[in-house]
């Protein structure tokens, strides 16, 4: 669906195309583009106006107006022919906005242009054993010496740090401070004494998080993010993000031709799967699912566009595709019967890669907010539903 | 027909529970693979031929003996091979009394080829170290195999890391077609384990909800926890208590035994993979680590899924059989 | 091209709005539904008034002509009121006639069904292609289910392999089914095929008017489905145990929470059935089954999910909440069970560029 709103945006989506056409031709062995290539063609996008809309070009952004929709033709458009997006981690998705809203200069100058470009890693160091769901329980502790902070304690579930070199982390500065009001949001180098990190292996056998033991780790005074105490706020900020949920949609929509090519692919009784009655049927009802999701986020996507309001819906989104999610796996694992069995890996078979899917949909439903703290949210700030007492959300 | 527990089955039952408690502790998430100390200790309790004959060397209880064993074995997350050559000595106790017997005492080991298809490859379990194999053929009969030649197969990764599985292009040497009972028998013991299991995961679970702490109190005092524990317990009771009727049903070699074991097995593969999800989310992003518990629990539940016959399948089979008269 | 309601579309919506929450308070609507007529007499001629029978009939003939999807707006917000009115029926039957080659009955009818001086409605097995046969002894044709037969001055029948109409004077041995729904009556009738005034549509505008049937079920359980998950949020916040309101507690948060997950999205493919149909007719068959299926599916699930969070206020006669409950069986059984949509449907075949 072409999300074309008026001729001007018609002319850009053109415009769009032109660019991609010189800049990014089809070549035969497309997937072997060299990182200098990559690197090449994303300053040649951003110069162009298309990555990295809202940084500032004193930083190495594009410094475009905010329009979702143009935002959404670019993705629409680089995802056609396969063109490198921004760079994807938690530097770029989450840190660089907390700069521009909330950092100094200096910060601003000395982080931002070295992590859009992929040069700087970021570990989020947020959950810690004892605050996970209950995050501003936090206990990692930093204190101000001189003019550096003095940090010790204990993160987990830190995604990415295997490959990071520096971390943004909440961390406890004003002990004798209400629990909310005694955080801090700082930046670490990872790469000195005191760091040891962890590798912690998901039950499907990735890495992509860790856990981080920080003894004595130093950091400069000058290296927070926001004043002191005010780290919980400064973790919140939410800049006016040109996001929207059709891209994670879409791709549940790629997610059931998938599934439906599985379908076809697998002999189930002598006959392939996709005629077999039951497993039409259970199919069916993922398409209208999936259907359902995809044309919900066109609906809040284009109310978001001309600024009418969403509804509830966006607040769903997470909860709505954890549940397809769920569905998806347990047909797969239908299909793949005893290739369930084995683990993802080069070898042999082939259908056991949907064992990630089966054993990963679970992992989706406790990161980045657990399924049930979706719903405390849903309730409690979608529908205005009373909080009990000490309950999080 | 009486389902409690007799104070020998009792016994019995603690006996296990002690053996499993000091040979395979809940703690960590490294698998609980067979170890040299548990075989002897099965083979010299009778663990093996506890449903046979004593003309093999077995302890002539019944199913519903086998059903408590298997049931404490899910519950420890145990390994595998116990179950591959208590259903192998069955196979073989009419056409092989003397495989039976070194079964029984655990001179011979069995394994487990899935693979109902015609065509390669099919999956060898626990195949390193046994001489025999069972396999559920395409109409529900259970065949004994030989071994498999030590060149036709290639090791590969296995979900459950507890379990040794390699790939077989070709099926080795059939020994006999086991007499038609052991299918359920089989079922019987693979749903006690499916069953010990789901009430592992409900264990764990609670406890963990007890301890853990967030905002200032026990996650268990929170009702989107505690009423998912409440549910896991359902669940499990429900599997349990078809767990005793099904056990008592094959022991007695009721008519119904047939459609009580298939109803059963879907009962308890379904509350595994509900109970073990919960679980996993009440432990949060720990459990889908593979340094604690669940993940074992997780991965055991699909293996368990797959021997004799997966969930759809045994629907299949109860569609076709008619509804036993109460 | 974007995926929402116009401003238009939205003032006309909310003008069906209004007028339901001023003729159809929960007061006059359990009147309605006691008495048994399944008709407000009111109601219906304010959506007149409205315009809403103009909707999809052409202007030559006083309509407005206008998209089946501006017709669903409006059935999700009947639904979203359980209006009990002849909508579905009338609107069904006047786009059978209207779809027909032109031909007199057309001048003679759709004029007076946009004014509303005369009301259509619609035999079931009128969408359906089995041919009906008259009964040897009585020589009679039987319908088994007739909407809103008793206050239609013609309705739209089968006659053998085709359809036709049926004036009000022809209709025999009418007799009222004990239906569930009492805003959506259903009626038996036995008609004479020599009273039949043939319209010659074919099999394949019959089963666009399923489909366009399919799309009007789909968009009322959707407003049903919104409807009871309101009303059940309204009660968790007003309802008091243990000294708190019971929307306070966990269960009852996470229950709704999962359930405005279950029905909000699917607005997303009622629309896109209903667009398809005006737009993309290629496919609108798959996709109005599919959404019938899996909207009505979804308000099954709210009105008995909304029963369990009112406790047992919600299983009471007296309280209205019963009534949305048994419009969701309407729904649920009308034009296909999701089983048998889902089944007609079947799997999408991915797109091309949807295959990675």
């Amino acid at each position: 669906m072409d999300l074309n709103i008026n001729e001007s945006d018609i002319g850009f989506r053109d415009e769009v195309r032109a660019f991609l056409a010189s800049c990014w031709p089809k070549a035969d062995k497309q997937r072997n583009r060299s990182q200098k290539d990559i690197a090449l063609f994303r300053q040649r996008a951003i110069e162009a106006g298309y990555l990295y809309r809202s940084i500032p070009r004193r930083y190495g952004g594009s410094e475009q107006a905010y329009n979702i929709i143009r935002a959404e033709i670019i993705r629409e458009e680089f995802g056609r022919v396969r063109a490198p997006m921004e760079v994807s981690g938690n530097g770029t998705s989450m840190l660089v906005p907390t700069l521009l809203d909330c950092g100094t200069e200096w910060q601003r100058e000395q982080f931002i242009r070295p992590t859009i470009s992929g040069e700087y890693v970021w570990a989020q160091g947020y959950s810690e054993p004892g605050a996970g769901s209950d995050l501003a329980a936090l206990k990692t502790s930093a204190v101000l010496t001189g003019d550096q902070w003095v940090i010790n304690g204990h993160k987990i579930w830190t995604t990415d740090v295997l490959k990071a070199q520096f971390m943004f982390a909440l961390v406890r500065t004003e002990p004798d401070a209400p629990k909310h009001k005694g955080i801090s949001y700082l930046l670490i180098d990872l790469r000195q004494p005191g760091v040891t990190v962890r590798p912690l292996k998901q039950l499907h056998g990735g890495e992509e998080f860790g856990e981080v033991f920080l003894e004595n780790v130093k950091t400069p005074a000058d290296w927070i993010v926001g004043n002191r105490g005010e780290g919980w706020s400064v973790s919140k900020t939410t800049l006016k993000h040109e996001r929207s949920s059709i891209g994670n949609a879409k791709s549940y929509m790629a997610m059931y031709a998938r599934l439906y090519e599985l379908a076809a692919g697998t002999t189930r009784s002598g006959l392939p799967a996709i005629q077999d009655p039951v497993i039409r049927v259970e199919l069916a009802r993922i398409e209208a699912l999936v259907l359902s999701q995809q044309y919900s986020s066109y609906r809040q996507f284009s109310r978001a566009a001309v600024g009418k309001d969403p509804g509830l819906s966006p607040l769903l989104n997470k909860l709505v595709c954890t549940g397809i999610g769920h569905r998806i796996a347990a047909l797969a694992q239908e299909l793949i019967a005893e290739s369930g069995l084995l683990l993802p890996s080069a070898q042999v078979r082939g259908a056991e890669k949907w064992v990630n899917q089966i054993v990963g949909s679970l992992g989706v439903a406790i990161a980045g907010g657990s399924s049930n703290i979706q719903r405390n949210i849903i309730a409690e700030r979608g529908l205005d539903l009373p909080r009990a007492q000490g309950e999080g959300a | 027909m009486d389902l409690l527990l007799t104070s020998e089955q009792e016994q019995i039952v603690e006996a296990i529970a002690a053996v499993l408690g000091d040979e395979l502790p809940l703690t960590g998430g490294h698998p609980r693979r067979m170890t040299r100390s548990l075989w002897q200790l099965a083979s010299d309790l009778g663990w093996i031929g506890l449903g046979l004959p004593m003309s093999v060397g077995g302890m002539q209880a019944s199913t519903v003996e086998e059903a408590l064993l298997f049931h404490k074995i899910g519950y420890h997350c145990g390994p595998m091979e116990l179950l591959f050559s208590v259903i192998a000595a069955h196979a073989a106790k009419d056409s092989n009394p003397a495989l039976c017997e070194r079964l029984v005492k655990g001179e011979a080991r069995a394994g487990y080829l899935i693979g109902t298809s015609l065509n390669p490859p099919w999956l060898a379990l626990a195949m390193a170290n046994a001489e025999v194999a069972v396999r559920l053929d395409a109409n529900d009969q259970m065949i004994l195999h030989g071994a498999v030649p030590l060149t036709s197969h290639e090791q590969i990764c296995g979900l459950d890391p507890a379990v040794d599985t390699m790939s077989i292009d070709a099926l080795p040497q059939i020994l006999c077609v086991a007499p038609a009972n052991v299918t359920s028998r089989g079922l019987l013991l693979v749903a006690a384990m499916e069953a010990g299991l789901a009430r592992l995961a409900l264990d764990l679970a609670c406890e963990h909800a007890k301890v853990r702490e967030q905002f200032g109190k026990a996650i268990g005092s929170f009702q989107a926890v505690r009423h998912a524990c409440a549910d896991m317990a359902v669940r499990s009771e429900a599997v349990d208590s078809q767990l005793a009727f099904a056990a008592a049903s094959l022991a007695k070699e009721s008519d119904s035994a047939f459609y009580e074991v298939r109803a059963l097995k879907c009962l308890s593969i379904d509350a595994a993979y509900r109970n073990v999800r919960s679980a996993i989310q009440i432990f949060g992003a720990i459990g889908v680590t593979d340094e604690h518990v669940m993940h074992l629990l997780l991965k055991r539940t699909h293996l368990l899924d797959a021997l004799f016959g997966n969930r759809s399948h045994q629907l299949d089979r109860l569609l076709a059989y008619p509804f036993p008269d109460s | 091209m974007i995926f929402d309601t116009s401003d238009i579309q939205d003032s006309f919506r909310e003008s069906v709005e209004r007028l339901c929450e001023r003729a159809m308070p929960a007061t006059q609507l359990r009147h309605v539904f006691d008495a048994g007529t399944g008709f407000d007499a009111a109601l219906w001629d304010g959506l007149v008034d409205l315009g809403v029978p103009a909707l999809v009939v052409p202007e030559k003939h006083g309509g407005l002509a206008l998209s089946l999807f501006d017709l669903a707006l409006v059935a999700e917000t009947l639904g979203y009121h359980a209006a009990p009115v002849p909508f579905l029926g009338h609107m069904l039957a006047s786009m059978a006639i209207a779809c027909a080659p032109e031909n007199e009955l057309q001048s003679q009818y759709l004029q007076s069904f946009v004014t509303g001086e005369r009301r259509v409605s619609l035999a079931m097995d009128a969408l359906y292609c089995e041919s009906g046969v008259a009964h040897p002894a009585t020589g009679k044709v039987r319908a088994d289910a007739v909407l809103n037969a008793d206050c239609a001055d013609v309705l739209v029948v089968r006659a053998g392999e085709g359809c036709g109409l049926l004036a009000r004077e022809h209709i025999g041995n009418m007799t009222a089914l004990n239906v569930a729904d009492r805003t959506r009556p259903l009626f038996a009738i036995e008609y004479d095929l020599a009273d039949v005034q043939l319209l010659h549509i074919d099999q394949a505008q019959r089963a666009r008017l399923l489909d366009a049937g399919r799309v009007l079920l789909a968009a009322d359980a959707y407003g049903g489905a919104r409807r009871c998950f309101n009303m059940s949020v309204a009660y968790a916040k007003m309802r008091e145990q243990y000294g708190a309101p019971i929307g306070s507690f966990q269960a009852v948060k996470h229950q709704l929470a999962d359930l405005a997950a279950t029905i909000d999205p699917g607005i997303g493919l009622y629309w896109l059935a209903a667009k398809s149909y005006d737009d993309d007719p290629a496919n609108a068959s798959r996709l109005s089954a599919l959404a019938k299926a899996h909207l009505c599916e979804i308000f099954r699930l709210a009105s008995r999910a909304a029963v369990e969070a009112h406790g047992g206020i919600g299983y009471t006669w007296e309280y209205e909440l019963q009534i949305w409950f048994k419009r969701a069986l309407f729904d649920f059984a009308m034009m296909g069970t999701p089983g048998e949509c889902f089944a007609k449907a079947g799997p999408g075949e991915p797109a091309k560029s949807e295959r990675r």
